[in-house]
């Protein structure tokens, strides 16, 4: 469990895997601002930090809920579902009350939009109800309950915007439900007005909520050990309804914005595997899928790290970035996560690469880093024509690196 | 009894009533369109489908006609052309198909063809160098010609701008998508080699990764003179990102189809032409076409594929609009083929989609 009070790191303002990450999202953004051959970071800063910004708090609500869930000692699956659920309610809301104002695209006034809005969060509330209830009563594993509803709410989503549109427009009803109010517009046009500070103000809410409340700690004890809190008289299942919930609602308010961020409500592909995302920058910010261990800071620099190398990617390689993309946000995960545990391997004295798998995971990963080096820096444009050197050059750098670790565990084992 | 024979009982009957069920649903009834993801595009294919059903009497005949949506993935057309397959009532398909050189929807295509269920593609097409026999007709735009358009009105604007050199980013859901990739060379030809294709920008059909796309390309060339939406959903996001990064007079905004969003930016000033196909038409000419195949009518046939058997005798072409703002455009109608091409401005491209009861196309 990690309460902040109990360990003695938190007389620092930061852990060490927080510092790190600190110190990997600075690397990253000096390497590409200097490597960035229209050097964007430096030459449009507010523009960078502005986009960096938007996809940072659209990711970081969610998986401020995601990472709840996680330290709780469960899992929630379900996020980018509920995202695509959410703002097809939102939509199908909006419809209902203001049809023909909605066809014809025409704002729909502040009370409808704010009936929108509720409705999509009160089908968060509901659906983390749900998911507690399968958890705690039906005693379903939570990655069961929640990859249930993975698969059932987009359909329920596609379901219901046929419906409401069939309902509302005649025919057999639309795949999606276009949404241009001007509410809308202006969450979309001012993310400092309403993405950041909404981001901001549910992280001071989570910090506060996990450091500074009984709830709080009954969560990281929950996660820690959920037979010793319930013997110690913490009610588990309701501290469970409160994390399914709160993992929910924060998805619905990320599918409020991502209708508002898309002008439409799309229940087929709106979300589809943004619960990874999620997952990955809460476990990158130090979060342990075990349960009981994890901190707000850590899950924010997790979802700044991971959208910082994302748009490092897009900058870097100026075409086809996309290809890339998943290659590299996949190893820096593992890296980043890796490094966190380092002091962890070096305390347990456990070998980084033992026996006979050390010797081949060392040639693989230096192969590995070397081809992918090579193609990378093939579409840099300052490196054109030395691609295959400079990946030759990496790869023996990572061999080398490695076996010097590997000769060095082998040699002060006793 | 013991729980386990009772079990056994209750599975033979189930197994008894599935197969009677079987039995009766031998007959071949349902003509199913299977899109290649969610668009409101398709949303006025629909409402083409249910026209094309009453027009063409198609409950007489003894069939109906649904729509199925894929989720954006090949995967997803394949488990659904699998589905069909096995389906004993489905009597024909008309499939827009996202990878044209998805070998293993082509596979599953062929299959279908083997079974006696009569198959066509409608919007996205097979590569047909490499699978000829994969379908025996297309009904849709010629989305080289739709590109070739589409350059023709971003040079004509260009130009007036003063533009003459510069470059341009091309985005869309997939790059290797056979109606994305025509409609990307048919703009890069009609464009002239005076301006450079920067970049191919694929999404996933991911709507947020659209918008990145569209501020990656701005932050990455700084040459750009023009940005290409190629799919519906492309052209309210770039026309929403160059509002936000405040950048509009910047680059010519040239973009297909009309989504009812990117109407209303074109309306405010932040696209300068669409090139819009008729997919109400696609709609009703796919069940005029399908209909045809099941009752073996020949003389349909006959009147829609007037050059069967010659080269690209096997496609229906369905019209393209080009729609320019109201008010000043250096587009007129004689910079296009008026044979294929039906020149409009907005307010007369709203007044016909009204007339339809669409709010896209």
């Amino acid at each position: 469990m990690s309460p902040p009070s109990t360990s003695p790191q938190s007389r620092l303002p930061l852990r060490f895997n927080e510092l790190a990450l600190l110190a990997a999202i600075v690397v990253v953004v000096i390497i590409t601002a200097a490597v960035d051959s229209n050097h964007s970071y430096l030459r449009q800063p507010y523009t960078s930090f502005r986009d960096i910004a938007r996809n940072v708090a659209l990711l970081g609500i969610f998986a401020l809920g995601a990472g709840v869930v996680i330290i709780a000692g469960g899992i929630d699956l379900s996020a980018g579902s509920m995202i695509a659920f959410s703002g097809t309610v939102c939509a199908s809301t909006m419809m209902l009350l203001a049809p023909e104002t909605m066809i014809n695209m025409r704002p729909v006034g502040p009370l409808v939009a704010f009936c929108g809005i509720a409705a999509a969060i009160l089908s968060g509330f509901l659906v983390g109800t749900l998911h507690a209830w399968l958890i705690t009563a039906v005693r379903l594993p939570p990655f069961v309950a929640t990859l249930a509803t993975l698969v059932g709410l987009r359909s329920f989503a596609r379901a219901l915007c046929g419906y409401v549109t069939a309902k509302t427009l005649g025919g057999s009803g639309n795949t999606e439900i276009n949404v241009y109010d001007p509410y809308f517009s202006f969450i979309r046009d001012h993310i400092w007005y309403v993405y950041v500070p909404v981001f901001v103000a549910l992280a001071a809410f989570t910090y506060l909520l996990l450091g500074s409340t009984v709830l709080g700690r009954h969560i990281y004890a929950l996660g820690g050990n959920e037979e010793a809190a319930r013997l110690s008289g913490i009610r588990t299942d309701r501290v469970k309804w409160f994390a399914y919930c709160f993992s929910a609602v924060t998805a619905s308010i990320a599918g409020v914005f991502y209708v508002a961020d898309q002008s439409v409500a799309s229940p087929v592909n709106q979300g589809v595997g943004y619960e990874l995302n999620a997952i990955a920058a809460a476990v990158v910010g130090g979060c342990s899928l075990q349960g009981g261990i994890g901190t707000v800071p850590g899950i924010i620099f997790g979802v700044v790290f991971l959208r910082v190398v994302i748009d490092s990617v897009a900058k870097l390689i100026k075409s086809g970035s996309d290809i890339y993309e998943g290659m590299i946000v996949g190893i820096v995960v593992v890296l980043a996560v890796t490094f966190g545990q380092i002091r962890q391997i070096r305390a347990s004295g456990r070998q980084l690469f033992p026996g006979m798998l050390g010797v081949i995971a060392i040639p693989t990963l230096a192969l590995s880093i070397g081809i992918i080096t090579a193609m990378t820096t093939a579409n840099v444009t300052y490196l054109k024509g030395l691609d295959v050197w400079i990946g030759l050059g990496v790869a023996l750098v990572v061999l080398l690196t490695l076996a010097s670790v590997k000769l060095t565990q082998v040699s002060s084992k006793p | 009894m013991s729980p386990a024979r009772n079990f056994l009982r209750l599975l033979m009957v189930a197994l008894a009533l599935t197969a009677i069920a079987a039995g009766c649903s031998e007959k071949r009834t349902r003509i199913v369109f299977l899109t290649n993801g969610s668009d409101p595009f398709w949303d006025a294919c629909r409402s083409g489908l249910e026209e094309g059903a009453k027009k063409y009497e198609l409950e007489k005949a003894g069939y109906t006609v649904s729509m199925e949506v894929n989720n954006g993935k090949p995967q997803g057309q394949i488990d659904k052309l699998r589905q069909f397959a096995s389906q004993g009532d489905v009597a024909a398909v008309a499939i827009s198909v996202i990878q044209a050189d998805n070998a293993a929807i082509i596979e599953e295509m062929k299959n279908l063809q083997a079974k006696g269920i009569k198959i066509i593609t409608v919007d996205g097409d097979v590569n047909r160098e490499k699978f000829p026999d994969a379908r025996p007709y297309y009904i849709g735009t010629d989305n080289i010609v739709g590109g070739r358009v589409l350059g023709t009105a971003g040079k004509a604007i260009l130009e007036s701008r003063g533009k003459t050199e510069g470059g341009y980013v091309q985005f869309a859901g997939f790059t290797d998508n056979d109606n994305a990739r025509n409609r990307m060379n048919g703009f890069k030809e009609a464009v002239g080699e005076a301006f450079t294709e920067k970049d191919r920008m694929p999404d996933g059909m991911d709507k947020s990764k659209a918008r990145d796309n569209v501020r990656n390309a701005i932050a990455n060339h700084t040459d750009l003179v023009a940005l290409v939406g190629i799919w519906a959903y492309n052209a309210p996001a770039i026309a929403q990102v160059v509002t936000e990064t405040n950048s509009r007079d910047k680059y010519t905004v040239v973009t297909f189809d009309a989504q009812a969003v990117a109407i209303e930016e074109m309306a405010k000033g932040n696209i300068d032409a669409m090139v819009v196909q008729n997919p109400f038409d696609m709609g009703v000419q796919t069940v005029r076409l399908l209909k045809a195949m099941l009752t073996d009518d020949q003389a349909t046939i006959k009147e829609m594929f007037p050059s069967a058997g010659q080269p690209n005798g096997d496609i229906y072409t369905t019209g393209l609009r080009v729609v320019a703002p109201d008010g000043e455009t250096p587009l007129k109608p004689e910079l296009f083929d008026t044979k294929t091409v039906e020149f409009m401005k907005l307010s007369e491209f709203r007044e016909w989609l009204a007339k339809y009861k669409l709010t896209s196309s």
